[in-house]
């Protein structure tokens, strides 16, 4: 046995006694009982077939495909052929600037070092008309003047009794900021909170989800006036989402429909919406088993129609980096309005799609094989998020993890922007005293 | 709760019946693994109440997408990494993968090699020093004991790349855990 290999083993009985301490009291009955009651199988085709289709008959079996096929081909050529799938016109054009800088504002000075920040970081939105970004952290609510790189915590009456689930939204059409709070196994109500009032109210319900723990709120639909969520359909082989829009004046949840739910596989997505083409963007990255015993993986860029429920599928090469497994880094995405591109960050890699061009640009390609290669610069960072800041015409990157030798993963709570068209980036907000500065180029 | 166990048959008849909505097949499958995910997703987040919380949630996932589970001698893999997954997530959302905090009594494990035995406190400290993910692969290795190609399908790269990417993380856990 080499050294290696004694380590190993040795390792492999210390986890087996680690976690075989664990105990649990769990009931499976009442658990499945649970289960079952609140999402109770829906008996149509799809489900009766299950896996147990392995048992009709092979003649059966091969005419049922051919069916499957033949209707795939036809249905195919009659949706999505007649989709736009490249250089798609600019329709509608950004919101405008609503908000400037006071003279004398210093937005490239990196804030206070010393100044109060929040204690954690959760879903933030960017409020337009105050120039401010605006979280919930630990059920304080902070704003970032985005003029001076200031935090600010603010004092409304209450506050939501939980953090965020998901992101939060700016709907310009209201002026207010939207989330959604409560549970993740069982998001509840909303709430939105006027920055200029400083005041939280509770609306109702959030949308009708089937499966509310992996919806959220995502965007801002400047045509419709409405705040867009996804959710999952349930459904792990098909990019038909959910989606629902929701207006707050109403406080009214209304359902957006889809011509052509696509079949891509397992797959994993990330979205932003575009704009300028009117498009929800996804990035899908799908894997099926390859010869050998490998597995093919292949990425996908998918815009998705909200006015005509379609989607189409670009012929665009997409970048593979991202979202690598089951548990993938999770880049960032955010949708540049000033670069009209959406923009991928995280893991050492980088790159913008530009719907019109329909086309990915590589903005970094830092190796990360390993923590550490990548170092601490702003693309190496991890699980981070990003959004618009439409003062400054920037993305704002927060959150997320870098590695550092000294002290492994930490959390840096600084804030940074990155200008995709000139690719700089601007400190907007040292980590705090403790935490490595890091080492941007 | 003590697990008890489904052979090959067993756990065919048992997703076959669950697919088909019998909440009591279900029932045995989650008598049958979540030890098995509460382990797993202990060793990923260090912490019993949120390794429970991540194990439960899996099972909720895993009634919604049993039905495309085309193979049921998979089930433990996947089950295992679905909590795996929840238990990432639940730590990325707690902003505990940075947190280093001991919350075991010292207990050396019983390895082959007592003379190179890892006490668990060290093996928490070490894994608090790890990525999510990383964290993910020793608990999927290590303490649900699947292989490189059980391993490849739930972390997107091929067998080999499993194989090195786990290498590298031994050499790793050996200079953190003194080994070298």
């Amino acid at each position: 046995m080499t050294e290696h290999d004694a380590f190993e083993v040795s390792l492999a009985a210390a986890v087996h006694g680690y976690a075989g301490r664990i105990r649990s009291d769990l009931d499976p009955v009442e658990l499945a009982h649970r289960i079952a009651a609140a999402e109770p199988r829906v008996h149509g085709f799809v489900a009766a077939l299950g896996w147990r289709a392995v048992a009709v008959p092979g003649r059966a079996w091969i005419l049922l495909l051919l069916a499957v096929l033949l209707t795939a081909a036809v249905v195919g050529m009659l949706v999505v052929g007649s989709q736009p799938v490249q250089k798609i016109p600019a329709v509608i054009p950004p919101v405008g600037q609503l908000f400037e800088c006071p003279p004398g504002s210093t937005p490239d000075q990196p804030g206070p070092v010393d100044q109060a920040r929040p204690p954690v970081f959760s879903g933030m939105a960017f409020d337009r008309r105050a120039g401010r970004l605006v979280t919930l952290a630990d059920t304080e609510t902070w704003t970032f003047d985005v003029c001076t790189n200031t935090w600010l915590r603010m004092h409304p009456t209450r506050n939501p009794p939980t953090s965020p689930v998901g992101p939060l939204v700016y709907d310009i059409d209201s002026d207010v900021t939207i989330g959604v709070f409560g549970p993740d196994e069982d998001p509840g109500n909303m709430w939105v909170y006027d920055l200029e009032a400083d005041t939280w109210r509770e609306v109702g319900p959030f949308a009708p989800f089937a499966y509310p723990r992996f919806a959220g709120l995502r965007f801002h639909d400047p045509v419709s006036g409405r705040v867009v969520a996804l959710g999952d359909d349930g459904d792990e082989d098909t990019l038909g989402l959910a989606l629902w829009s929701y207006e707050v004046e109403t406080d009214t949840w209304t359902p957006i429909p889809q011509a052509n739910p696509l079949t891509i596989g397992p797959h994993y997505e990330f979205f932003a919406y575009d704009a300028v083409v009117d498009r929800l963007v996804a990035y899908a990255k799908t894997w099926e088993a390859g010869g050998g015993g490998n597995w093919v993986f292949e990425a996908k860029t998918l815009l998705f129609d909200l006015r005509t429920g379609t989607w189409s599928e670009p012929p665009a090469v997409t970048p593979s980096e991202f979202s690598a497994g089951m548990w993938g880094l999770v880049p960032g995405i955010a949708y540049d309005e000033a670069a009209e591109q959406t923009v991928m960050m995280g893991q050492g890699h980088a790159a913008a799609y530009e719907a019109t061009a329909d086309r990915w640009e590589t903005l970094y390609e830092t190796s990360s094989e390993e923590p550490g290669t990548c170092g601490t610069r702003p693309e190496c960072r991890q699980a981070n998020d990003m959004l618009y800041d439409s003062v400054n015409e920037r993305l704002v990157v927060y959150g997320g993890s870098v590695y550092t030798s000294a002290e492994g993963w930490i959390d840096p709570d600084g804030l940074l922007a990155f200008d995709t068209r000139a690719r700089e980036w601007t400190v907007l907000l040292e980590p705090s005293k403790g935490q490595p500065g890091g080492d941007r180029e | 709760m003590t697990s008890l166990a489904l052979d090959s048959a067993a756990t065919a008849s048992a997703v076959g019946r669950a697919i088909a909505g019998d909440e009591l097949a279900f029932a045995r499958i989650v008598g049958a693994y979540h030890l098995d995910l509460v382990r797993v997703a202990f060793v990923i987040c260090g912490d019993e109440g949120l390794a429970e919380d991540a194990a439960q949630a899996a099972w909720w996932i895993a009634w919604r997408k049993l039905p495309s589970l085309r193979d049921p001698d998979r089930l433990k893999s996947w089950l295992v990494a679905v909590a795996a997954n929840e238990a990432r997530k639940l730590v990325e959302r707690e902003h505990r993968h940075a947190v280093v905090e001991l919350k075991v009594a010292p207990q050396p494990s019983m390895g082959a090699d007592s003379s190179r035995a890892i006490d668990h406190v060290d093996l928490a400290n070490a894994l608090g020093h790890l990525k999510p993910e990383d964290r993910a692969l020793v608990a999927l290795r290590y303490a649900a004991d699947l292989d490189s190609s059980e391993l490849a399908p739930v972390l997107g790269i091929s067998p080999s790349g499993v194989r090195t990417r786990l290498s590298r993380l031994l050499d790793r856990l050996r200079k953190e855990l003194g080994n070298d």
